[in-house]
């Protein structure tokens, strides 16, 4: 395959990928959007081993690797500024609170995986891509574990009980707005 | 670092494209390096130079 071939599949798929996340989202089913952006990134990494014409080599890469540290360090402090400012302003909006914990939780995996990134590369060989992979795997998993645990674990969450959203625990988030009926 | 991949590719009848092709890298690296905007490593140093039949010392020239 070649590359013009790759660049309209790819656009292809993100067309129908995006389609795909419209429609779901607008039924309310959020997995079914998950699993299509998913599907749809194996899809086109699967297309893209079958490219023949080199798509990056050395000078990309160098460029990839400083234009991701600057994005990191700009995204960070970003971050961390609207945290404290939306700490600062919590009273005025209660979901103030919740997207400043997202940030500051989002910008610390970001480092983290960034210090791990760096820890991997510094020690191994770009070419062991089957170790690399394993490493990443490695920590999508733990990220998804670790925040489906803290997610789905039922604290600080709200429980209906006898017709009423009774606090679990220290939830920082408002009571549903939908209504109880246990 | 100024080089002579332009007129070694000339010299040899190569277009930026089959020059990249034979290097392994894309041809607007080879733009980059004709440009003195990019300096390589060795390895693509090498690459190049064994793709234009010559020394690297000729290909390129350390101020």
């Amino acid at each position: 395959m070649n590359l013009k071939t790759f660049t309209t599949i790819k656009l292809v798929a993100v067309i129908i990928i995006a389609a795909a996340c419209s429609l779901t989202v607008s039924i309310n089913n959020y997995l079914i959007a998950l699993i299509a952006v998913i599907l749809g990134s194996l899809f086109v990494l699967l297309m893209r081993n079958r490219v023949k014409e080199i798509m990056a080599d050395e000078r990309d890469y160098e460029i990839g690797g400083k234009a991701a540290r600057y994005a990191m360090q700009i995204y960070s402090w970003i971050a961390v500024v609207a945290m404290f400012l939306l700490l600062w302003q919590k009273n005025l909006n209660p979901s103030y609170e919740p997207i400043a914990y997202t940030l500051a939780y989002s910008t610390c995996l970001l480092l983290i995986t960034y210090s791990l990134m760096f820890k991997y590369f510094s020690k191994y060989s770009l070419d062991k891509k089957k170790t690399l992979y394993s490493v990443i795997a490695v920590i999508i998993f733990l990220v998804i574990l670790i925040g489906g645990v803290r997610l789905f674990s039922g604290e600080d969450d709200w429980i209906c009980s006898q017709g009423q959203w009774v606090k679990h625990g220290n939830p920082s988030f408002p009571a549903p707005s939908t209504e109880c009926h246990k | 670092m100024k080089n002579r991949i332009k007129e070694y590719r000339v010299e040899t009848g190569m277009t930026q494209e089959d020059l990249a092709k034979k290097a392994g890298v894309r041809r607007e690296t080879i733009v980059f390096l004709e440009q003195g905007k990019y300096n390589p490593s060795l390895v693509l140093a090498n690459d190049v130079a064994k793709a234009l039949k010559a020394k690297i010392d000729d290909i390129f020239l350390l101020n």
